[in-house]
């Protein structure tokens, strides 16, 4: 059985997570944290107040931007869209992740 | 009966109040609030059970771990006096109150003991005084500091718009 993931590699992939999920489409917060959950089949675990400093910190570098929406219940609704500028951080980031993911493994079984 | 808009605005409030969010990405807040709350109402949680679960889910545990301290006691009760003269709740946060009273004193103080002797001595003694309880009331931490300047900031602009 798969453990939880430590708090380190939580922090540590939370960018490229948020850049990846935005990727495929445009979000909010709430689902973003919902997806994570739902792709991770729960072995992700991000506490409720951990992402907006990531988004907002993402925005103020101008990798992503918000606009204002509205839910299904007409509430007000802040919706982030992947930029250009993210597009490439995620791929230097998923190419990161990649090398050292590939150096791990070539450990494995020496 | 529990008044779920009113607990989630207040809470909200408070969250704004101690600078743990930004007042103009408070909305934000609230929608995820709700998100949260309505799934765990679909789910036949109380409202008011939701209510706690979601804000406790949210980590930001500054604002009631600073009103329980002892020092927050002192503040809250400067701050409650305050309301009664001023008929209404002043929206800055008990640390900018307390620093404004602290440097009321010190002006005080000073204006007391400055006259045509003398004074320089004393008059470094209250400063330094001064600045001991500003600093013991910040908790000497950077956290604070950037807090404050943060409530500071609001302040400007909400008189500037």
């Amino acid at each position: 059985m798969a453990s939880v993931i430590a708090k380190d590699l939580v922090a540590a992939s939370a960018t490229p997570l948020v850049l990846s999920i935005l990727e495929k489409g445009d979000s909010y917060g709430y689902e973003i944290i919902q997806q994570i959950k739902e792709r991770s089949n729960g072995l992700l675990v991000w506490a409720d107040g951990m992402l907006y400093p990531i988004l907002h910190r993402l925005e103020k570098n101008g990798l992503i931007e918000s606009y204002w929406g509205k839910a299904a219940t007409g509430r007000k609704r802040k919706y982030y869209k992947l930029l250009d500028n993210g597009r490439v951080e995620l791929a230097q980031q998923q190419d990161q992740w990649q090398q050292l993911y590939s150096l791990l493994m070539s450990f494995k079984g020496e | 009966m529990f008044d779920l808009d009113k607990a989630i605005n207040d809470w909200c409030s408070k969250v704004v109040a101690h600078n743990i969010w930004e007042a103009e990405k408070v909305d934000e807040l609230k929608d995820h609030l709700y998100c949260i709350i309505e799934e765990a109402i679909a789910a036949r949680e109380s409202p008011e059970q939701a209510f706690f679960n979601a804000t406790n889910g949210m980590g930001y545990t500054e604002a009631t771990q600073f009103e329980n301290s002892g020092r927050a006691r002192i503040v809250s009760g400067i701050c409650k006096v305050l309301s009664k003269i001023e008929g209404h709740p002043s929206s800055d946060s008990p640390m900018v109150i307390a620093h404004a009273l602290i440097w009321a004193c010190v002006m005080l103080a000073m204006a007391i003991v400055i006259d045509d002797k003398d004074t320089n001595s004393s008059v470094l003694m209250i400063l330094t005084l001064g600045w001991f309880a500003s600093y013991m009331a910040l908790d000497g931490s950077k956290r604070s500091t950037k807090q404050e300047w943060a409530c500071l900031k609001r302040r400007i602009r909400e008189k500037l718009s």
